[in-house]
This record gives structure tokens, C-alpha cells and sequence, in this order.
């Protein structure tokens, strides 16, 4: 087939023109179904969700997984954050800004995998941290009442760490 | 477009998205469009959407928590498209009434067609805009459908499609869809061409829809039931009909044209799992239901079949047969009934001819001929009979055991109420080996004795068998009327691997002795040339029998005076011999035995070969002058021969064929006060005559009985050494398993009577070999 040979157009939210082969771009399911759907086109495809830079990452992304297999999608099997290689934990060295992008244009392209990758990064930025700490993190602003955050402490008494 | 969503800074602020006015009005914008797509999929008109776009929607709005609303909405839609499609494609296009009846009608046949095939469009459409609709709403189905526990787009569609068209609440439908479908099976049933690919579009259809109480395709819920319910109906009908039309190779023929046509039908627009529930109905109606009457339809059933030899029809109706369960088992009884029948008739012909025979005189030796020749023609008829079975059994019932058994039991069943067949099958053997087996290959006579064997294996009682064959064979072998000692020594061969070793002991024991007995004469003619003895002035040939392998019995030697000249060459031999041999004792045995005699008569010179007592009789004559008689009386008197053999040798010798004595009064009988001339004037064109001598003949009431007796005697002693044998064994055993081990044992030769046993371990109670436990009457215990 010649799949290996056809290209895509993609177009960012500013309107920069990403030329990529359509086995990458098929990494998306999302993607692969407009492809499948709308047929050959030369026509590019729009995604006013996601910014150039961004679209740029997700692209080195798939172009570097472009030969994993596909694995089934088998539901949370296994919920480890610990399994990430090296370099997808040097592709997820961004700040939190950009990581947090990668999540939501993996969610809407349908990536699973990067997804994945993206979401245990933050997880990882979580575990072992103190309410406090995660607040200091990712900039949360404290909304609890004192009662409530006493309640909420109470119930939760039995997770802490002795 | 506005998604609600900034680029954001290096260390970004998550916030809950707010719900505002805004966020509202973008909700319904969103909706809006996004109705308006599915509403121009609909109208085929996907082509001028964006999918991205509509993609991007669906999942702001999910993202927006407003999955429920789009779920619901989504659904409203596409109802709302259904039942449009529904008053206008698919109730315009309901066949007129009476196409949906049960009557095969061409015409209704065509309104019927079309119907389905309006629905095979509106059903294709409807699945192609589906596909569509799932694709751009996958966001909805990956992140709202599963939390929210509901279908996802494309089974929500398959379930709106369901209700609002299959089983429309509204318009009737489905009544028609169904009735349309099986009207089009009906049709094709009776030989219309229909078009098949518009129902298996149907059928695909049902089969991709399910209902959810029953987890099953609503194809397995609303429509298979009624497809059996009509099948089971039409094939009834149809059972009845062909069983009062056509005879049985015909009928046959129609329930076989009839399975494959619903294998087909299944094959190409039914569901596989239809395709056993049909075809048990089809067996059930077309088979089950009219097993007997095909079988015993007159002219044309089982038994005409098997008469007639049609192997095809036999063939078929095993194979169709072999379908529901009890089809075999009718075929098996009906056949084995027939056999039975046929075996019976065989009988009957015997006792018939035999009382023909006996009605007349019982003496003469062409009742013994008929005799032999109903015992053959008995053995023959079974044999054949046999073959025939055979054939069909290779033939049309792919050498299945199950009747291969049922055929044994039967030909077993009336064999051995022939009471006479042991004797008969040892009276054939032995016409065979006497003289039929003349001039046939190896290959043959190895045939025709296998064959012998198989009706051999029928016989319960093998003892009896035994006791005539050793009979006919010490006839055979010392009349010396054996054609072909190999053939002999085959048929033992035979024998001793169906029965054993002891059954043959005996036989090859007489097989030994007449061989040893060759040597011994040999030897003895040696003897005779180098003594000085005065030579006996005839040619004597003795055969020394072991008296214990041979059938005589020694106390019924049958006295004979022997003329003085024959008394002085015995004399010779038997004293050359006891030199040879100490510790033993001969008895000659008149009774059989034979001499060659040159008479002189007035004509010329004859060799003639008679029996010993023949001989004794003539020998009397020696001395008499030519027109003297000897009166039966004398002749009884001299010879001291038993009267019986006596009658009947004087028979061969005066009233058969070779006259050499004249008898006075003529007449076929032997009575008291008879003369007896010697017949000088006796010519014949043969210069050696064989008188026939006493052959091998069907007994006389009176020595089956006696035959009887003795093997009623042996049976006892047999029995009894059985039940000491098993118990020196075991020493302690109840009576039912006593009863069982012994007749265990006793069965390679006969079939012992319960009774018979009871009474034997009676015996030997009495005779303190065996006791009875003191706490348990049923018990017995071994007495060493």
C-alpha cells in the first residue's frame, strides 16, 4: 500500500503548514478517521485547537512512536507512572504550561499513548507531595473553608503517612 | 473559532471552566450546527461538511459537560429522521393485502420483493450515516457513552432504528416484514425462483439488531421462532402428503431433495445457528414421523427392497434413516424380523421334505440320499442367504456393526431352531469334502470353507457339531472318500482356531492313526515276506484306530462271525502286531471296513467291492450249490450280524442296483422267511462294480436320539468338571455367580441350562466334592 508515501497537510491555529507522512499522522485516531472518512484529498486538514508549537511536539512525538505497535485498548490495566523510557521523559522536560497543552491536544487527537505519557508526567509531579506542596506546584489557590479543610483532613486521616 | 480556551504561560492557572450565558448561547450555536450536519448526512449530503469542525464541536460541548444534552439530542435527531423514513419509504412500499397470506402467489410474490428491497435500502442508508455520525461524535463515545453507562452512537442507532421502524409501534411493519419473509421461504419452497439477496439483506439486518432483555439478535427473538413454527407446519403437511403419493424409494428421494434445499437456504440468506434447529425439524416431520410406514409400504418397502436387491434405495434409507435416532433401530428390527422370516421359511422346507421322506419307507437308500440332499440344500440355502446379507450389508449399509449384529443374532435365532443344523453343516462340510470340492483352486475351497465356518459360529450347541463330525470324518477317512487331504487338514485348522485346541485333538488324533496305520502295514507286508508264516490267502489291509479319538463306541462292537479264512489273517496280524505293541488290545470292527471279491458268475468275472458284512453274506454262498437259497433266518443265524445292518446290507445286495443276490419274494423290503439266490446270470458292462456301501445319511429318529443321549451325557460330565474346576479355584462362591462362571466356561460348546447346573452341583453335593455354608444356603464351599 502506499500509505508509507502519502503525505498530509495538517494546519495549526495560526496557520502553519505541517507536511507529515500519513502513517504518522495516523497515530491520531482522530486523524485516521478523517482520513478514512473524507477520502484522498490534498485539501489540509484544520486544527484550530492546537497552536504551531504544540502541533510540533505531537508531531515529533509520532514521528519518533511512528513503528510502535498498536496496542488494544485495554482499560487501565495497569495504573504504574513508572514506566517511562528515556526519551519520552526527556520529551516531557517542558513547562507546565506546554505539558499541560500536550494533554488536552493528545485527548482531542485521540493519541492514547501520549496521552498516557503526559498524564503519568503530572501524576508523577503529584506523588509524595503534600496538599501544600502540590498547591505551591501548579498554582492552586487554597478555596476550602478552615472547617472544611479540617473535615476533609479528618476523613482522609487514614492515608497519611506515619 | 472561540473554544473558551487561552494559550497559556510558563507556569499555567488551572481554573474549572465557568459556565456562563456565553458558554450557553455557544452550546446551542454548536448544537445547531451540528443537528444540521446529521440532518444533511441524512440527506446524503455529507460531502459538504467539514469533519474536523463538526468533531471540534462535539467535544467542546462534551468537554463542556454538556455530553448528556448532545446525547440526547443526537438521539432526537435521528429518531425524528427515522420515522420520517418510515411513513414515507417504508408503509408506501407495504406489498397489497394478500401478498403478506400464506398463499404461494407469484404476484404477491413480486409486492412481497419489493417491500424488501425498500428496506434493504433504508436499511443500508441508515448504517452508512451511522458510520458517519459515530466518527464525528467519537469524542462523546470515548469520554460521555462510558461514564454516563449509555450505548454508544452506533448501537444507539441500531436501537432507534429497531424501535421506530422493526418494531414500530405505529405502523405495522414488522407483521408485514415477517410475513413478506416467510411467504418468500413458502414460495421458494414450492419451486419459485425468488430473489435471495434482498432477504438475506433482511436477514443480515434482524441478525445485526438485537434485543436487549434477551441478548440475543432480534433476528433469534422475532423472527426464527415463527420461521420453525411455519417450517414445522409446512413439513408436516408435506410428510403426510408424500407418504400417501409416493412409494418408498421415491419418498425417500423428496425428504433428501428437501434436507439439501434447506441447507442451502440456510447457507445462503439464513443464520448458521438456524441450520440445526431445520434440520432436526425437517427430520423430525419428513423421517421420525413416518419411519414404520415407509418401511412396510407395500411393493416398495424395506422388505421388497431387500428382496429385490435395490442397493441404492437401501443405501439411502440407511443414510436418512440414520438421522434421527430411532431410525436404525427400526430398520435393524424390520430386517432382523425379515431374516427370521426367511430363516423359518428354510426350516420349514427341511421339516417339510423330511416328512414327505418319512411318510414313505424309512429304509431305503434313496430317502438317505434325500436325505444328505436336504441337509445340503439346507446348508446351501443359509449360505446364500447368508451372502445375500452380506452383500447388502457392504453394499447399502456401510458394514455398520450395530447390524452387523443385529444380522448375527437373527441368522443365530433360527439356526439354532433347526434343531438338525449341527448335523446338516457337518453333513455339507462333509459332501464337500467328499466330493464337491473336485476340481476346485485352493482359493475356492479355502472359500467355501470359511464360509462353512461363519454358519459354524451360529451353532449354540458346537458339541453336537463336534460329535457328528467326527462321525462323518472317521467315515471319510476310513471309507477313504476324502478328495483332498489338504483341504482335511485346512478345515481342522479352521476349527481349532475358532474353538481351541481341545475341540481338534481328536481330530488330528484320527488324522495320526491312519497315517501311523499305513507305516504299520508297510511294516507288517515286510513281516509277512521275511517269516516263514503260511501267507494268508487274501491281501489283508488293516487301519489301526486309538479307540478314545475315534467315534465307536467299544462296547457296541458289533459281533460278526468271520469265515475262517478271514478269523486266520487277522489272527496274524493282530499277533504281529500286540508283538509290536504291549499293553494294548484290538477289536476289529466289522461295521465298517470292505472287501474286494472276485465273483465268478456265469457271464464273466467281476471285481466287486462290498462291506465287510457284505462280504460275510457272499462268502456264505461259497459252499452252496447254484440253485440253493440261504433263508434270511441263516443268513441272520451264520453271521451273527445285528439285524438292522443286516436288513440293510442284504438291501444293497438284492434290491439295488447291481442285483448280485436274487431275492424271493421280490419286493424292496427285507422281511423274515426272504431267499436269497446268488445271481449267476448277473452281467453288467463294468468289470469292477462298487456296491454301495453305507454312506454318510441324516440319522434315523432313533440314532438322533441316541446321538443326543450320548451328548447329553458328555454335557454332564463336562459340566460337573467345570463346576469343580471353578470352585477347587475360588472355594467359596455364591450360586448366581456359580451358575454365571460356568456357563462362562461351558459356552465355546454349548449353552448350559440353569436347571441342568443346579442339578449337577446337587450331584456333586451329594458326592462331598462341594458343600453348602452352614450360615448361607446361596454359598458353597469346596471340599478338598
Amino acid at each position: 500500500m502506499a500509505t508509507e508515501l502519502k503525505k498530509v497537510k495538517l494546519t495549526s491555529s495560526e496557520g502553519t503548514e505541517f507536511i507529515i507522512d500519513r502513517k504518522v499522522a495516523e497515530k491520531s485516531v482522530l486523524l485516521k478517521n478523517m482520513l478514512e472518512d473524507v477520502g484522498e484529498s490534498d485539501m489540509a486538514i484544520p486544527l484550530p485547537n492546537v497552536t504551531g508549537p504544540i502541533l510540533n511536539k505531537v508531531i515529533d512525538y509520532c514521528t519518533h512512536h511512528r513503528d510502535d505497535p498498536f496496542v488494544s485498548q485495554e482499560d487501565d490495566s495497569k495504573k504504574v507512572s513508572d514506566d517511562i523510557d528515556d526519551w519520552d521523559a526527556e520529551f516531557c522536560k517542558v513547562d507546565q504550561g506546554t505539558l499541560f497543552e500536550l494533554i488536552l491536544s493528545a485527548n482531542y487527537l485521540d493519541i492514547k499513548p501520549l496521552l498516557d505519557l503526559t498524564c503519568k508526567t503530572v501524576a508523577n509531579m503529584i506523588k509524595g507531595k503534600t496538599p501544600d506542596e502540590i498547591r505551591k506546584t501548579f498554582n492552586i489557590t487554597n478555596d476550602f473553608t478552615p472547617e472544611e479543610e479540617e473535615h476533609v483532613r479528618k476523613e482522609n486521616e487514614w492515608c497519611e503517612e506515619r | 473559532m472561540n473554544n473558551g480556551r487561552k494559550p497559556t504561560q510558563q507556569k499555567g492557572k488551572i481554573k474549572p471552566p465557568k459556565k456562563s450565558n456565553a458558554a450557553d448561547s455557544q452550546f446551542s450555536d454548536n448544537w445547531d450546527r451540528l443537528a444540521q450536519a446529521i440532518r444533511e448526512i441524512h440527506r446524503k449530503n455529507a460531502s459538504i461538511l467539514s469533519f474536523e469542525e463538526l468533531y471540534r464541536n462535539a467535544y467542546n460541548m462534551v468537554l463542556h459537560k454538556n455530553g448528556d444534552k448532545l446525547y440526547n439530542g443526537v438521539r432526537e435527531v435521528i429518531t425524528q429522521h427515522l420515522e420520517e423514513v418510515a411513513k414515507d419509504q417504508v408503509v408506501p412500499a407495504f406489498p397489497v393485502s394478500g401478498a403478506s397470506s400464506s398463499q404461494a402467489n407469484s404476484a404477491n410474490g413480486a409486492g412481497g420483493a419489493n417491500f424488501l428491497k425498500v428496506l434493504k435500502s433504508v436499511w443500508e442508508d441508515h448504517t452508512t450515516c451511522m458510520l458517519m455520525i459515530r466518527d464525528i461524535l467519537m469524542y462523546m463515545d470515548r469520554v460521555y457513552a462510558k461514564s454516563a453507562n449509555v450505548p454508544l452512537v452506533y448501537e444507539l442507532g441500531l436501537e432507534l432504528f429497531r424501535d421506530t421502524i422493526v418494531r414500530s409501534t405505529i405502523y405495522p411493519i414488522q407483521n408485514h416484514l415477517l410475513d413478506v419473509l416467510l411467504n418468500q421461504i413458502l414460495l421458494e419452497r414450492e419451486n419459485e425462483i425468488i430473489d435471495r439477496s434482498n432477504i438475506k439483506a433482511s436477514m443480515d439486518m434482524l441478525l445485526e439488531l438485537t434485543d436487549t432483555s434477551a441478548k440475543d439478535s432480534v433476528y433469534a427473538t422475532d423472527f426464527e421462532g415463527r420461521f420453525l413454527e411455519t417450517s414445522a407446519e409446512y413439513y408436516r403437511v408435506e410428510g403426510q402428503m408424500l407418504v400417501g403419493e409416493c412409494d418408498a424409494p421415491e419418498y425417500m428421494k423428496k425428504v433428501e431433495k428437501r434436507l439439501n434445499e434447506e441447507e442451502q437456504r440456510v447457507r445462503h440468506y439464513l443464520s448458521q445457528t438456524t441450520e440445526p434447529k431445520i434440520r432436526s425439524i425437517v427430520e423430525e416431520e419428513l423421517i421420525s414421523k413416518h419411519l414404520k410406514t415407509v418401511i412396510e409400504m407395500e411393493n416398495s418397502g424395506l422388505i421388497p427392497m431387500l428382496r429385490n436387491e435395490k442397493m441404492d434405495d437401501l443405501g439411502r434409507m440407511y443414510k436418512l434413516f440414520g438421522r434421527v435416532i430411532k431410525g436404525h433401530e427400526e430398520m435393524k428390527t424390520a430386517i432382523s424380523n425379515y431374516i427370521r422370516e426367511l430363516g423359518k421359511d428354510i426350516n420349514e422346507t427341511v421339516s417339510n421334505s423330511a416328512t414327505t421322506a418319512t411318510a414313505g419307507e424309512s429304509h431305503t437308500t434313496g430317502d438317505r440320499q434325500t436325505g444328505t440332499s436336504v441337509a445340503i440344500r439346507w446348508v446351501q440355502d443359509v449360505l446364500d442367504l447368508k451372502d445375500k446379507f452380506d452383500k447388502v450389508q457392504n453394499l447399502a449399509l456401510s458394514n455398520d456393526k450395530a447390524f452387523q449384529t443385529a444380522f448375527n443374532e437373527a441368522f443365530e435365532f433360527f439356526i439354532n431352531k433347526n434343531l438338525k443344523s449341527p448335523e446338516f453343516i457337518s453333513l455339507f462340510i462333509d459332501d464337500n469334502l467328499k466330493k464337491g470340492l473336485k476340481g476346485k483352486t485352493e482359493e475356492e475351497v479355502d472359500n467355501v470353507l470359511d464360509k462353512t465356518i461363519t454358519l459354524f459360529r451360529f451353532i449354540g450347541e458346537k458339541d453336537v457339531f463336534e460329535r457328528y463330525y467326527k462321525q462323518h470324518l472317521a467315515k471319510r477317512l476310513l471309507l477313504g472318500r476324502s478328495v483332498s487331504d489338504d483341504a482335511e487338514r485346512g478345515m481342522i485348522g479352521k476349527l481349532k482356531i475358532e474353538c481351541g485346541y481341545q475341540f481338534t485333538t481328536k481330530l488330528e488324533g484320527m488324522f495320526n492313526d491312519m497315517r501311523i496305520s499305513t507305516d504299520t502295514m508297510t511294516d507288517f507286508k515286510d513281516y509277512l515276506e521275511k517269516s516263514a508264516l503260511e501267507r494268508p490267502k487274501l491281501d489283508l489291509s488293516v487301519t489301526v484306530l486309538t479307540s478314545t479319538f475315534w467315534p465307536m463306541n467299544l462296547s457296541a462292537s458289533p459281533r460278526c462271525n468271520f469265515p475262517a479264512e478271514i478269523t486266520k489273517a487277522c489272527d496274524t496280524f493282530q499277533r504281529f502286531y500286540l508283538a509290536r505293541h504291549s499293553g494294548r488290545r484290538l477289536t476289529w470292527q466289522s461295521n465298517m471296513g470292505s472287501a474286494d471279491i472276485r465273483a465268478t458268475f456265469n457271464a464273466r468275472k467281476h471285481d466287486i467291492n462290498v462291506s465287510t458284512y457284505q462280504m460275510v453274506i457272499l462268502l456264505m454262498f461259497n459252499d452252496l450249490p447254484p440253485s440253493q437259497s440261504l433263508s434270511y433266518e441263516t443268513i441272520k443265524g451264520e453271521s451273527d450280524i445285528p439285524e438292522a445292518d443286516l436288513k440293510r446290507n442284504l438291501q444293497s445286495l438284492a434290491c439295488a442296483k447291481y442285483k448280485i443276490l436274487v431275492k424271493e419274494p421280490k419286493g424292496k423290503e427285507i422281511e423274515p422267511g426272504d431267499k436269497f439266490y446268488f445271481n449267476s446270470d448277473f452281467t453288467c458292462q463294468l468289470q469292477r462294480i462298487k456296491i454301495q456301501t453305507v454312506a454318510s445319511k441324516v440319522e434315523t429318529e432313533g440314532e438322533r436320539k441316541d446321538t443326543r443321549e450320548k451328548v447329553e451325557e458328555a454335557r454332564k460330565h463336562q459340566t460337573e468338571a467345570a463346576i469343580v474346576r471353578i470352585m477347587k479355584d475360588r472355594k467359596t462362591m455364591d450360586h448366581n455367580l456359580l451358575i454365571a462362571e460356568v456357563t462362562k466356561q461351558l459356552q465355546p460348546r454349548f449353552v448350559p441350562n440353569p436347571a441342568m447346573i443346579k442339578k449337577r452341583i446337587e450331584a456333586l453335593i451329594e458326592r462331598e466334592y462341594l458343600e453348602r455354608a452352614p450360615g448361607d444356603r446361596r454359598v458353597y464351599n469346596y471340599l478338598a
